[in-house]
């Protein structure tokens, strides 16, 4: 087990590392192996879960202030079948996605399931 | 004293907000170590929904950012900040929630085992109709180890959680 210092990677002000914050960043944003399955990398995601076939549900660390938010995914089936992935179902804490092959819209579980999240906010605090 | 193999220090973490906690510690941690996220958890949920009871189990694993996160512990929320937002959501004329400085100013979550942050996600991602309100006889919920995930899924439609005495 190692200490890392976060002050050695801040511009030295204070108490925030001032490179680590992204502007502009989505508002999650994922890579799922649905059939290992296993989150291959993530941001603002807590979980995914495997419900079926080629479908799979997304869980956030935080919340969106709404269910409306904008949803662009990819799926690939192979190195020569790509397809793109759909959000069928929305919470303020989780988005449902299906994945389809290309030829006959069969759902059918993606390689990998590549997902951005954006539009919306974060909840943040409103009174 | 953190349970995830990095201890990030000279950060206040309630300063910011959840997602801008997460957003510094995988930049700090990545920074640190390349292959801070290459572990995803030994435990997976398999759980099926007593509202459906035809629909195949559903397997839940964590992020490995997420888990990292909730075993180093000071950045997460209490568990029980998310049940409050899932409260207004189900209210009546919800559309967008306003309490969200529950998420933000709740004071952190102390460090987790890795079972402890899987009982944590099934309290924060499963519906509570499974693991709180289910009253019937049939397990509707376990956590196992992701080695039981079977890996042939061409009959992934008909898995089922096995009951005690079932065959497999």
């Amino acid at each position: 087990m190692s200490t890392i210092n976060a002050l050695n990677y801040g511009d030295g002000t204070g108490t925030l590392p001032g490179s680590a914050l992204v502007e502009a960043a989505p508002r999650a944003a994922y890579r799922y192996a649905q059939a290992t399955p296993a989150v291959l990398s993530s941001y603002n995601v807590s979980s995914v879960s495997d419900d079926a076939t080629g479908v799979h549900t997304v869980n956030f660390t935080s919340s969106a202030d709404s269910d409306d938010f904008a949803y662009a995914g990819g799926c690939a089936f192979s190195s020569t079948i790509v397809t793109a992935a759909g959000m069928t179902a929305a919470t303020t804490g989780s988005a449902t996605v299906r994945t389809t092959t290309a030829s006959a819209g069969n759902v059918s579980s993606a390689t990998f399931a590549d997902v951005a999240i954006s539009g919306g906010a974060f909840v943040l605090e409103f009174s | 004293m953190s349970n995830y193999k990095h201890t990030i220090t000279g950060v206040d973490w309630m300063q910011f907000k959840l997602w801008q906690r997460e957003q510094i510690f995988a930049a700090v941690a990545l920074d640190h170590d390349p292959e801070a996220f290459e572990y995803s958890g030994q435990y997976a949920i398999a759980w099926e929904d007593p509202d459906d009871l035809e629909a195949p189990v559903k397997i839940t694993r964590p992020s490995p950012v997420w888990l990292a996160m909730a075993m180093h512990g000071g950045i997460l929320p209490p568990v029980e900040v998310y049940w409050a937002l899932a409260a207004d959501e189900a209210e009546e004329g919800f559309t967008r929630h306003t309490r969200g400085s529950l998420l933000h100013d709740t004071p952190a979550m102390r460090e987790m085992t890795e079972l402890e942050a899987m009982q944590y996600l099934v309290m924060k991602d499963v519906p509570p109709r499974v693991w709180r309100d289910y009253k019937g006889n049939r397990t509707m919920l376990k956590i196992i180890p992701v080695s039981s995930v079977p890996t042939d899924r061409s009959n992934r439609n008909a898995w089922r959680i096995a009951e005690l005495g079932e065959a497999a």
